[in-house]
C-alpha cells in the first residue's frame, strides 16, 4: 500500500501567525474604532454603547500564534503552549490569523494553544474575528484531544463556547475556519475567561408549544444544515418560517419552547425533522443559553441560533445524550430563530424513538463571569 | 433435433470394447477410442461421450436396434435445448463411445449431458441426466483482485474499507484496469483477467473508523457502539471527521481497491504464446 503524507505537507504551512493584531486597526464593520478597555468586546459593547462588529484588535494579546509553527493539533502539529494559566477571575487573551497559505478539505486554518487550569474553574472561550463570514469555531479539549466544551459556531464575527467546568490540568483551545483559506491571512482574537458563568437551569412549564402538525413536518423548517468538517447553512428548499413564538428572554430569566422532532426522511441535509422558533433577546442580554432536554438518548438533538438575516450565531452540536447545551452570543433587543434538529444517523439505528419530545429551555445572560 | 447416425461405433464394439462403460451409463470423453471418463476440456479440444444404453430406438420398418438421442447443453439449459445426436450401437451389450458431441472451439463453462433412452424426445424415467458432467476452460479462473477488494465481504456489507466517507464515496477516482494473463499449462490455453478498480483518499482516522464500525456489524451490536466509533473519532481527530465521513479530507494516502474479475474466453496457447 502506497501512502502519501499529505496532511503534514499540507498543513505545516498553514498556521503561520503574525503578531501584528495589535496594528490592524478598526476592524471591517467600521464601527468599533478604537479599543475596549479590557482588550475584547465584552459581549458586544464598546466603551459602553452597542457595538455592531464583535472584533477588536484592542491591545497586545497575552500570547500571539508563533509565526512558522504547525499549530494544527489533530492532522500534523501539536497546540503551541501559550504558558498561560487560568483560575477563577482570570481573562487570558490570545491572538492569530486564519493563515492564506495552506488548509485542507476540513479547514482553512487549523491552530490550538495549550494553557493550563490551576484551580478547577468554569471556563468560557470566545473567539472574535471579522472581515469573513465564514463558519469560525472555538472548542476547549483536554490535552489528550478530548473535547471538554464543543464547538461553537459562528458566521458572525463572534463565537462561543458553553461553560465548562475544568478540573486542573492541561488543555487546548481550537480554533478553526471552513474552508477555503482567505486570500490574506484574517486576524482573529481569543478570550479564555475563567470563574462563575452561572447555569441555565430546567425550566418549568411551556411558554411556547410547536404549532406545527404531526404529517406536516416541513412547516417551521427554515434552515438547512449539512455537515461536513462544519456545517453548510441554507434556507429549507420548502415555503415555511421560523415559528412565531412572542417570547422574549430577559436577563436572569428563561423560556421554555416544547416541541416534537418527528420521523421524516432527509431534505438534502444531515438532519430528518427541523424546528425553528423565533426568540428575542431582552434588554441587557448579551447570552442566550439553550438547555434542550429530551428523553431518550438514541435520538442526536442539535441546537442552532440564526440571526434575522439568516447568519449562524451559535450552535450546540454535542454527539450524544441529552440535554443538549449551546451559548450564543446576542445583541439585546435583537430576534433570533432557533433551530432544532434530529441528526439524520438513520444508518446506525439511531431513530428508533422518534418522534420525540423535546424542551428547550433558553436562558438570557448579560455575559462574562460573575 | 438434428440427427446424426453413427454407425463406426458399432462396428469398433464387436471388435474391442473398452471395460470402463457399465449398462445405461453416459459421459464426456476425449474422442480417442479409450472412453476413459474425461471431465475437463480445453477450448481446442473435441468433445465425445461414452457410456451404455438399455434401450433400443425404432429404426425403421418397425426394427428397434440399441441405441438413443444424445443432448450436450451448458448446464441449465435443459435436456431439449440444443440439437441432439442420435447413434446406435449395432450389436454388442449397448456400450458406445466416441460419439462426437461438441467440436471446437469449444465455450468454457460446465455441460450437462442428457441421455434419451427410447429416442422419444421426451425426459422420463428411463434417461439419464447427468448435471455439471465436464467442464471446458475449468482450470483456467481470475485470481482474486489484486490488494483490496471493494466488497470485502464482511457481515455489514460495506465496501471500500479504509477510504474516507461511507463505502466507495464519490470522491474516489476510478483507477486504471489491471489486466492479467492465467495460464493452464495442462490444457495450453490461457484466460485474460481485467479488474476495474477506485482510488480513494484514506487516514488513519478513516481506516480506525471503519474497523470500529465493522466490528460493531460483526458483533451485531446496537446503536450505541455506532455512536462510540463516531465519539472516538471527534475525540481524537474533531472535526474533520465530518469531512471524512463525506469522502473528503485531509488523507494521509490513498487506497486502490478492485472489483471482481472479469474474464474473457479461454483462449489456445499459453499467455506467453507457445506451450
Amino acid at each position: 500500500m502506497r501512502r502519501w503524507l499529505l496532511s503534514s505537507v499540507l498543513l505545516a504551512s498553514c498556521t503561520g501567525g503574525t503578531m501584528s493584531d495589535a496594528g490592524l486597526g478598526p476592524d471591517a464593520t467600521g464601527v468599533d474604532a478604537g479599543t475596549d478597555g479590557g482588550g475584547v468586546d465584552g459581549g458586544g459593547t464598546d466603551g459602553g454603547a452597542t457595538d455592531a462588529g464583535p472584533y477588536d484588535a484592542g491591545p497586545p494579546a497575552d500570547f500571539a500564534e508563533p509565526p512558522g509553527d504547525d499549530t494544527d493539533p489533530f492532522t500534523g502539529g501539536a497546540p503551541t503552549d501559550t504558558g498561560l494559566e487560568l483560575a477563577p477571575g482570570d481573562t487570558r487573551t490570545l491572538s492569530g490569523t486564519i493563515a492564506s497559505d495552506g488548509g485542507s478539505d476540513a479547514w482553512a486554518d487549523s491552530d490550538g494553544y495549550r494553557f493550563r487550569v490551576t484551580t478547577e474553574t468554569q471556563v468560557q472561550a470566545t473567539l472574535e474575528w471579522t472581515g469573513s463570514s465564514a463558519v469560525h469555531s472555538i472548542a476547549i479539549h483536554r490535552a489528550d484531544r478530548h473535547l471538554v466544551a464543543w464547538w461553537g459556531m459562528s458566521t458572525e464575527g463572534r463565537s462561543i463556547t458553553h461553560p465548562v467546568t475544568l478540573p486542573v490540568g492541561d488543555y487546548f483551545v481550537h480554533v478553526a475556519a471552513a474552508p477555503p483559506a482567505p486570500a490574506s491571512p484574517r486576524p482573529y482574537r481569543v478570550t479564555l475567561s475563567a470563574g462563575d458563568f452561572g447555569a441555565c437551569a430546567s425550566g418549568a412549564g411551556g411558554d411556547h408549544a410547536e404549532l406545527e402538525a404531526p404529517g406536516s413536518v416541513r412547516d417551521n423548517d427554515a434552515f438547512s444544515v449539512d455537515w461536513y468538517a462544519f456545517p453548510r447553512l441554507g434556507a429549507t428548499s420548502a415555503v415555511d418560517a421560523a415559528e412565531a413564538t412572542g417570547l422574549t428572554v430577559e436577563a436572569g430569566g428563561s423560556r421554555v419552547i416544547e416541541g416534537t422532532s418527528d420521523r421524516t426522511a432527509p431534505d438534502a441535509d444531515s438532519y430528518l425533522d427541523r424546528d425553528a422558533y423565533e426568540i428575542t433577546a431582552g434588554a441587557g442580554v448579551t447570552e442566550l443559553r439553550v438547555l434542550l432536554e429530551h428523553a431518550v438518548s438514541d435520538v442526536n438533538l442539535d441546537v442552532m441560533v440564526f440571526s434575522a438575516s439568516d447568519g449562524l450565531v451559535g450552535t450546540g452540536v454535542e454527539v450524544g445524550d441529552s440535554p443538549e447545551v449551546a451559548s450564543i452570543p446576542v445583541v439585546p433587543g435583537q430576534t433570533y430563530r432557533l433551530w432544532i434538529g434530529a441528526r439524520d444517523e438513520r444508518a446506525i439505528g439511531a431513530d428508533g424513538a422518534l418522534p420525540l419530545t423535546y424542551r428547550a429551555t433558553v436562558c438570557g445572560f448579560v455575559g462574562g463571569a460573575r | 433435433m438434428s440427427r446424426l447416425l453413427v454407425v463406426a461405433a458399432g462396428i469398433a464394439a464387436l471388435l474391442a470394447m473398452p471395460g470402463v462403460a457399465h449398462a445405461n451409463q453416459v459421459y464426456a470423453a476425449h474422442c480417442d477410442g479409450s472412453a476413459f471418463p474425461v471431465d475437463t476440456f480445453g477450448v481446442m479440444d473435441t468433445v465425445c461421450v461414452a457410456g451404455d444404453v438399455d434401450f433400443t430406438c425404432p429404426v425403421r420398418l418397425g426394427v428397434r436396434l440399441p441405441g438413443a438421442d444424445v443432448y450436450v447443453m451448458p448446464t441449465g439449459g435443459g435436456p431439449f435445448s440444443v440439437p441432439g445426436v442420435h447413434f446406435e450401437t449395432l450389436g454388442g451389450a449397448g456400450s458406445f463411445w466416441d460419439i462426437e458431441v461438441l467440436r471446437p472451439p469449444l465455450v468454457p463453462g460446465t455441460y450437462d449431458i442428457f441421455l434419451d433412452e427410447n429416442c422419444d424426445g421426451v425426459q422420463d424415467g428411463d434417461d439419464l441426466y447427468e448435471i455439471m458432467s465436464f467442464t471446458v476452460g475449468g482450470m483456467l479462473e481470475c485470481t482474486a483482485p489484486p490488494g483490496s477488494p471493494i466488497n470485502p465481504g464482511i457481515p455489514s456489507g460495506a465496501e471500500c474499507r479504509g477510504a474516507c466517507g461511507g463505502d466507495c464515496p464519490s470522491t474516489c477516482t476510478p483507477a486504471p484496469t489491471l489486466n492479467v494473463c492465467v495460464d493452464d499449462a495442462d490444457l495450453c490455453e490461457h484466460m485474460d483477467c481485467s479488474y476495474a478498480g477506485v482510488t480513494c483518499g484514506t487516514h488513519m482516522g478513516c481506516r480506525t473508523h471503519d474497523d470500529c464500525y465493522d466490528a460493531c456489524a460483526a458483533a451485531g451490536a446496537s446503536w450505541t457502539c455506532w455512536r462510540g466509533c463516531d465519539l472516538d473519532c471527534l475525540n481524537t481527530y474533531g472535526l474533520p471527521c465530518g469531512s471524512w465521513a463525506r469522502g473528503g479530507g485531509p488523507y494521509d494516502g490513498t487506497l486502490t481497491f478492485y472489483g471482481p474479475p472479469m474474464g474473457t474466453a479461454s483462449s489456445p496457447g499459453l499467455c506467453s504464446g507457445s506451450c
